[in-house]
């Protein structure tokens, strides 16, 4: 991963973009790899990437996983130009995707989930996704709420009346 | 107390999260507190738990005053049998995955020598069943029972079995003499197994043979088998009983056959 600033020159017969995230940091990535957002193909469609792309909303950490996962997935999009890395296999994109969401912890996978949904990456969002519901299924509501440190802003009444109405799925 | 992170989280998010869930997630999300309950019982999130009309068609009056919300529809489509509008199927929602599950009656089977008066007759069932007629084996040599059926009316990923529901008439004979075979396939995978009418589940259990249960409703039934209903998967699933000896059998009584959800996963 790029995270120094360099001339946006071509490596390996791809030009490169410059993000830059909302704490300073700069990534540089070529385009192929910045594509997979659909947020960031749309600005190189309309040719506004020239001065680097600010992403105003989305931390230098978030950043980087989203660059990790692009750069990773990049294979995945058609025209990748001939970087030095070949695409990697199948098995070694599930074994990534399953590591990087596995590791992450409530507030970083938030923001993940944010940021997936600004820069519009919609592999990335469905996945992060998945995981809050994984972390949801089977557990009570306290259970959720723990999880999530929500807290319960219910009167006893309303939950007495809510858990009543659905009654069904709290009886296993 | 930590940052309540999740209760950032913008409602569409939400609302995209809750419907990978089931049925029954959907329902506890909703007690965990009130903005959870917004997204958790809109009709967004229980429109992706079920067939929208245009897909779904279901005799007059089966749903009849229209639900006022997609919870409230779902729960009613969960809820038991619903005809379909040739009256001879039938359809419902397994409530805790969403899975859509059939009966098909003994009119909507082909039944081997089923218009013969001497071999089958046709009974009314109107106080037992939502069915009105089904079939009663007088007395045959070769009984065959089969259906076929669209794959792609079933959810996907899904584990799904074919039970045989049945009754068994005074004066039985030959049915389990020997045991009858059940068979259920799909895409070239077939589950093919011995089943018993009117025997009695032998514990522990002897060889791979199906034994008829009680059901709730005061029918009998008996798995003929199961398959796996892949992701996307196209093609016919075939069901079927057929006689394995040569002797004559009478006093099963056939309301028809049920396919159901046995096991959900991704």
């Amino acid at each position: 991963m790029a995270a120094a600033a360099a001339e946006a020159t071509t490596d390996g017969g791809g030009k490169m973009i410059i993000l830059i995230s909302a704490d300073g940091k700069r990534f540089e990535v070529t385009e192929a790899v910045a594509s997979q957002s659909q947020l960031i193909s749309n600005m190189i469609e309309d040719d506004c990437t020239e001065n680097g792309v600010r992403l105003p909303n989305v931390d230098g950490d978030i950043l980087t996983m989203v660059v990790d996962y692009c750069n990773m997935h990049a294979g995945d999009a058609a025209a990748a130009g001939d970087t030095m890395k070949a695409s990697s296999t199948e098995e070694e994109l599930k074994k990534f995707d399953a590591e990087l969401v596995q590791a992450l912890e409530n507030p970083v996978l938030f923001k993940l989930i944010l940021a997936a949904n600004f820069l519009n990456i919609k592999s990335l969002l469905d996945m992060t996704c998945q995981r809050v519901a994984d972390m949801m299924s089977g557990k009570t509501p306290e259970q959720m709420r723990e999880t999530f440190s929500i807290e319960n802003d219910f009167t006893p009444e309303e939950e007495a009346a809510i858990r009543q109405e659905n009654a069904w799925a709290f009886d296993d | 107390m930590e940052e309540a992170w999740i209760d950032r989280l913008p409602q569409d998010l939400l609302q995209r999260v809750i419907p990978l869930e089931t049925p029954r997630d959907a329902c506890r999300a909703a007690a965990v507190s009130q903005a959870f309950r917004a997204v958790a019982d809109s009709d967004v999130v229980w429109g992706k738990f079920q067939p929208d009309d245009s897909s779904l068609q279901l005799a007059d009056g089966e749903l009849f005053p229209p639900p006022r919300s997609k919870k409230e529809r779902f729960l009613r489509l969960s809820a038991g049998l619903l005809l379909l509008p040739d009256r001879r199927r039938g359809m419902w929602l397994d409530r805790g995955t969403g899975a859509r599950c059939y009966m098909l009656s003994a009119r909507a089977l082909v039944i081997i020598w089923g218009d013969t008066p001497r071999y089958w007759r046709w009974i009314p069932l109107a106080d037992s069943s939502r069915f009105e007629e089904g079939a009663e084996l007088i007395d045959v040599c070769w009984m065959e029972i089969r259906r076929n059926i669209d794959s792609r009316i079933l959810s996907p990923n899904s584990t799904y079995a074919a039970f045989m529901v049945f009754k068994i008439a005074e004066g039985f004979y030959g049915l389990d003499t020997p045991l009858q075979e059940g068979t259920v396939s799909l895409g070239g995978r077939e589950s093919r197994r011995e089943v018993a009418f009117t025997s009695i589940d032998p514990r522990p259990p002897q060889g791979s043979a199906a034994y008829p249960q009680k059901r709730a409703d005061g029918w009998m039934e008996v798995e003929l088998g199961e398959f796996f209903n892949e992701d996307g998967e196209d093609g016919e699933v075939g069901i079927s009983l057929m006689s394995k000896g040569p002797n004559w059998k009478r006093g099963l009584i056939v309301l028809g056959i049920e396919i159901r959800l046995k096991e959900h996963g991704r």
